[in-house]
């Protein structure tokens, strides 16, 4: 599972700092004419899926980092993924 | 120049993505390219920002202010030579605070070439239409000698 190219994932700066928006340019703009927007947890599930982690793989690793437990965890990260399957970011 | 959905979505956010069209800011945003990010603007707009406003006709325009009148503010769009005056203070909806060029993201506070760009741009006006009388003049004469 990969993000496809032509998704952009950036952090908003001043009063909405910690809020993250996808954006889609070229071609990926079909798909997502808008943005989506991400809280600090997304924007993590987003940068371990960039690096081709798998669900499970992301799933471990907020686990690890917000010490979390990994019931709530997987159901956070299932969600993001369709999301993101729905705006056709994700190259499963 | 945009459609009226993402009106709701700046008033509800205070931000907004949105595919730039139309040819009236080129070469700084070309249409099917270019992506603008649009915030609401939270003071008076200063000369040189680039800022979306809603015409009586109730189309929605992306121009550079040209200058601050007491009242209202005059536009102009970067490839354009007539400058539109008398835009209200409150016709102004949005105003650019970024924009992505390809994958790139530019913020117009902050990018340095943006800023060379700006000033050149906004310092040339005289000269980009002496540029254009002549291009025109050029156009005309190579018509004329074609058609020969």
């Amino acid at each position: 599972m990969k993000i496809k190219s032509g998704f952009i994932l950036r952090e908003m700066s001043g009063d909405e700092q910690g809020t993250y928006i996808v954006v889609a340019v070229g071609e990926a703009s079909k798909n997502l004419s808008g943005y989506l927007t991400l809280n600090e947890t997304g924007a993590f599930i987003w940068k371990m899926l960039e690096k081709g982690a798998t669900e499970e793989e992301t799933a471990l690793k907020i686990c690890e980092e917000y010490d979390a437990p990994i019931c709530t965890v997987s159901n956070d990260v299932k969600c993001v993924i369709e999301t993101l399957e729905k705006i056709g970011a994700l190259d499963v | 120049m945009f459609d009226k959905s993402f009106e709701s979505v700046l008033t509800k956010n205070g931000y907004v993505v949105t595919d730039f069209r139309g040819t009236s800011m080129n070469p700084l945003l070309k249409e099917g390219r270019d992506r603008v990010f649009i915030v609401k603007p939270t003071s008076k707009l200063k000369k040189g920002d680039i800022a979306l406003y809603v015409r009586p006709s109730g189309g929605y325009i992306l121009h550079r202010v040209y200058k601050v009148m007491p009242s209202s503010y005059a536009m102009l769009g970067d490839s354009h030579f007539t400058v539109e005056y008398g835009v209200p203070f409150n016709a102004v909806i949005g105003v650019l605070q970024g924009y992505y060029k390809g994958e790139k993201y530019i913020d117009v506070n902050k990018s340095f070439s943006y800023k060379v760009y700006k000033f050149l741009w906004c310092s040339s006006l005289s000269g980009r239409k002496f540029c254009n009388f002549f291009r025109k003049i050029y156009l005309k004469i190579k018509r004329i000698f074609k058609k020969d």
